[in-house]
C-alpha cells in the first residue's frame, strides 16, 4: 500500500501549522503537503497527475483562486473526479455548501476546526 | 291599476294605520258617502210622498167629479147619460174602470179596461149627493165638499186607477236619485283622492328628504312653495338641513385634519421604527460577526497552548505550566461567552415551528442529561407530569437547559439539593415554575438578571457566561410569554414562566422573528 498523502490548502499560517499538527498526531503513516493558495495547490496536484494526493483538505476562503474555483478546476478541467476533497469553511453559507456537494466532496468541516472532530473524521477515511 | 283601486287591495287596513294619505282619503270618502246617501234618501222620500199625495188627490178628484157629473143622470135614471159621464172619466189617463151604484148599492153602470193581475190598482169611492139644502148646494157649485152624509146620498161611484205608470215614474225617480248619488260619490272620491294626495305630498316629500339626509345626502331640499303651515315646515326643514350640512362640513374638516396629523405621526413612528430596526439589525449582525470571527483566533490560541504544553512541558517549571493553564482556561471561557452570544443571535433569528409539547417530558430529559454530565452530584428532581404547552421544541429545550442548568449550578454544594418543576394558577394564568433550594440572589439586583454579561456571582463560585437568562427571556418573549424570578439568598430561587397552551395564544411572538 502506498503512502497516504494529504494536501492541505490553507492561507493562514497559524491555521496551516495547527491543522498540520493535529493531522500528524494521528497514528498513521502519512505525509502532509501544504499550499498557501489555490494556484499553488493546483500546481502541486498537476505536478504529479499520475500520482495525485490521497486527500485534499480545502479551505474555501483563499486569495487569488478561491476554494470553489479550485474544486471546479479539479473536477471539470482536469477530470479528477475521484480525488477525495474535504472542504473547510468558516462561512456556513448554504449556497457554497450546495455548490460543493454538487461538484462532489467527501465531507465538510466548519472552521474553527475542532481537533477531535477533524481527527475522528480523518481516521474513518484513512482506516480501510 | 289606477291608484284609487290600488288603495283597496290587500293590506288596506294596514295602510290605513300607517299612511296619512290613505287615512285622509278614507275619511273624506266616508264623509261624502254619508252625506250623499243622506241627501239621496231625503230626496227619494220627498219624491215618494209627493207622488203618493198627487195620486191620492187625482184619484179622489176624479171620483168627486164623476159623482157630481152623474148626479142628475142617476137622479133621473138616465143610463145613457150615466155612461156618457163615465166615458168622460175613462178617457183620463190611467183609469182602469169606472163603476156607478144606486142608493141600494146596485151597479147601474160600468166601464172597464181589461183587468191585469200583475198591476196594482188604487180604488177611489165617492158618494153621489142627493137633494141638499141651499148652503150645501152652494158648496157643491164652488167645488167644495158637501159633507158626505150617507143619508143624503143617492148612490156612489168607484174609480179604479192603474198604478203601473205612477210606479214606473217613481222607479225612475229613485233611479235618477241613485245615479245622482253615485255620480256625486264618484266625483267626491276623486276629489278626496286628489285632496289627500295634494295634502300628503308635501309630507311625503319631507319624509323622503329626511330619509335622504339620513343616508348622507345633505344636498336635498324640500321644494314646497306654499305659504301655509306645510310651507313653513318645509322652510324650517331646509334651514335645518343647511345647519346640519355646515356642521358636517366642519366635522369632516376636523376629521381630515386629524387624519393628516395621524398620517404624519404614523410616518414619523414608521421612520423611527425603521431607524431602530436598522440599528438593531446592525447590532445583531455585529454580534454575529464578532462572535463568529473571534472564534478563529481563540481556537488558534487554544491550539498554541496545546502545542506549548505538549512540546515544551519539560522546559517549563510548575509556574510556567500554570500560566499556560490560565491562558487556556481564559480562552475557553471566552469561547463559551462567544458561543452563548451566537446562541443569543440564533435564538432571535430562528424560524419558529411551534407545536404541542409535553414540558414535563422535556424537563425530565434535561434533568437526565445534567445527571449524566455530573453523575457524582445527588440532586432530587420533583417533576409534575403532563404539563402541556405550545412552542418551538428547539427553543424551549434551550430555555429549559439554561434554567435547569442554573438550578443545577446554584444548588452545588448542598447535600439536600432539590429541583421542582410544576404548574400553578396565578391571577387566572397558568404559570409554570422551576424551584430550587440553591444559593439564591439578592432581589436588589433583579434588574441586572436579564442583561447579557451581568453576573450576580463570582466566577470562582459559580461558572457562567452571563448570557443564559438573556437567552431564556428572548425565547419566552418570542413565544408571547413572560418570565420572572423570586429569590432569597441562601434559601433558593423560583423561576416563573407563562407559555402559550395552544396555537390561538401563540400570536405576535411568531412574527417578531429577527426583531
Amino acid at each position: 500500500m502506498r503512502e497516504f498523502r494529504i494536501l492541505l490548502v490553507e492561507d493562514n499560517d497559524d491555521d496551516r501549522f495547527l491543522t498540520m499538527r493535529i493531522i500528524k498526531k494521528l497514528p498513521f503513516d502519512l505525509s502532509v503537503e501544504t499550499s498557501k493558495n489555490g494556484e499553488e495547490a493546483l500546481n502541486t496536484i498537476l505536478k504529479e497527475l499520475a500520482a495525485p494526493p490521497s486527500l485534499v483538505l480545502l479551505d474555501l476562503q483563499l486569495p487569488k483562486i478561491s476554494g470553489i474555483s479550485l474544486l471546479a478546476n479539479i473536477r471539470k478541467k482536469y477530470s479528477l473526479s475521484e480525488l477525495p476533497v474535504i472542504v473547510l469553511s468558516s462561512s456556513d453559507n448554504p449556497g457554497d455548501i450546495k455548490l460543493c456537494n454538487e461538484m462532489g466532496i467527501s465531507g465538510y468541516l466548519s472552521k474553527p476546526l475542532d481537533p477531535a472532530e477533524l481527527q475522528g473524521y480523518l481516521e474513518t477515511l484513512i482506516r480501510p | 291599476m289606477p291608484p284609487i283601486i290600488k288603495y283597496f287591495g290587500s293590506g288596506f287596513t294596514e295602510k290605513l294605520k300607517t299612511s296619512f294619505r290613505v287615512r285622509l282619503f278614507a275619511g273624506i270618502t266616508a264623509l261624502i258617502l254619508i252625506v250623499s246617501s243622506g241627501f239621496a234618501f231625503l230626496l227619494f222620500y220627498q219624491q215618494y210622498q209627493t207622488q203618493l199625495d198627487k195620486r191620492k188627490t187625482e184619484g179622489s178628484l176624479m171620483a168627486k167629479l164623476l159623482a157630481r157629473d152623474v148626479r142628475l143622470a142617476v137622479f133621473s135614471g138616465n143610463r145613457d147619460e150615466i155612461l156618457q159621464s163615465a166615458r168622460g172619466i175613462m178617457s183620463l189617463p190611467d183609469v182602469q174602470s169606472v163603476e156607478i151604484f144606486n142608493r141600494e148599492g146596485l151597479l147601474i153602470g160600468r166601464l172597464a179596461n181589461p183587468y191585469r193581475q200583475d198591476i196594482s190598482y188604487s180604488v177611489f169611492s165617492e158618494l153621489i149627493p142627493g137633494l141638499l139644502n141651499r148652503q150645501l148646494e152652494e158648496h157643491l157649485i164652488v167645488g167644495r165638499h158637501w159633507g158626505g152624509d150617507p143619508e143624503a146620498a143617492i148612490g156612489s161611484v168607484k174609480v179604479t186607477v192603474d198604478e203601473s205608470r205612477a210606479e214606473a215614474r217613481l222607479n225612475k225617480t229613485i233611479f235618477m236619485a241613485l245615479l245622482a248619488t253615485m255620480l256625486f260619490l264618484a266625483f267626491g272620491i276623486l276629489a278626496a283622492f286628489k285632496l289627500a294626495k295634494s295634502m300628503s305630498r308635501p309630507i311625503a316629500q319631507l319624509s323622503a328628504c329626511a330619509t335622504a339626509l339620513k343616508n348622507g345626502d345633505d344636498s336635498v331640499r324640500a321644494s314646497i312653495e306654499t305659504s301655509d303651515e306645510l310651507g313653513d315646515l318645509a322652510q324650517s326643514f331646509n334651514s335645518m338641513i343647511e345647519a346640519i350640512r355646515m356642521r358636517t362640513k366642519d366635522l369632516e374638516e376636523a376629521l381630515e385634519e386629524l387624519y393628516q396629523l395621524n398620517v404624519a405621526l404614523e410616518d414619523k413612528v414608521q421612520k423611527r421604527t425603521d431607524q431602530l430596526e436598522g440599528a438593531n439589525r446592525e447590532l445583531e449582525s455585529f454580534n454575529y460577526s464578532a462572535s463568529h470571527d473571534l472564534r478563529a483566533p481563540l481556537t488558534r490560541l487554544a491550539g498554541f497552548c496545546d502545542a506549548l504544553r505538549e512540546e515544551y512541558a519539560e522546559k517549563l517549571d510548575a509556574q510556567g505550566i500554570h500560566y499556560i493553564d490560565r491562558i487556556s482556561a481564559t480562552g475557553e471561557q471566552m469561547s463559551r461567552v462567544l458561543a452563548a452570544l451566537l446562541t443569543l443571535y440564533q435564538v432571535q433569528q430562528r424560524e419558529m415551528t411551534p407545536r404541542s409539547l409535553d414540558l414535563s417530558e422535556l424537563v425530565s430529559a434535561v434533568a437526565a442529561s445534567l445527571r449524566q454530565r455530573e453523575p457524582e452530584r445527588d440532586v432530587s428532581f420533583i417533576i409534575q407530569e403532563s404539563v402541556m404547552i405550545y412552542g418551538d421544541m428547539k427553543l424551549i429545550w434551550l430555555a429549559l437547559e439554561n434554567l435547569l442548568g442554573n438550578a443545577w449550578k446554584f444548588t452545588k454544594g448542598r447535600s439536600d439539593a432539590r429541583i421542582e418543576f410544576g404548574k400553578m394558577e396565578k391571577n387566572g394564568d397558568t404559570v409554570c415554575y422551576i424551584r430550587d433550594n440553591g444559593a439564591g440572589f439578592d432581589m436588589a439586583y433583579y434588574e441586572k438578571l436579564f442583561q447579557p454579561f451581568q453576573r450576580l456571582h463570582n466566577n470562582d463560585e459559580f461558572q457562567g457566561t452571563g448570557v443564559g437568562l438573556a437567552i431564556v427571556q428572548r425565547i419566552i418573549s418570542r413565544h408571547g410569554g413572560r418570565i420572572w424570578l423570586e429569590s432569597s439568598e441562601g434559601v433558593g430561587t423560583t423561576c416563573y414562566l407563562t407559555l402559550p397552551k395552544g396555537p390561538e395564544e401563540h400570536g405576535a411572538g411568531l412574527k417578531g422573528a429577527g426583531r
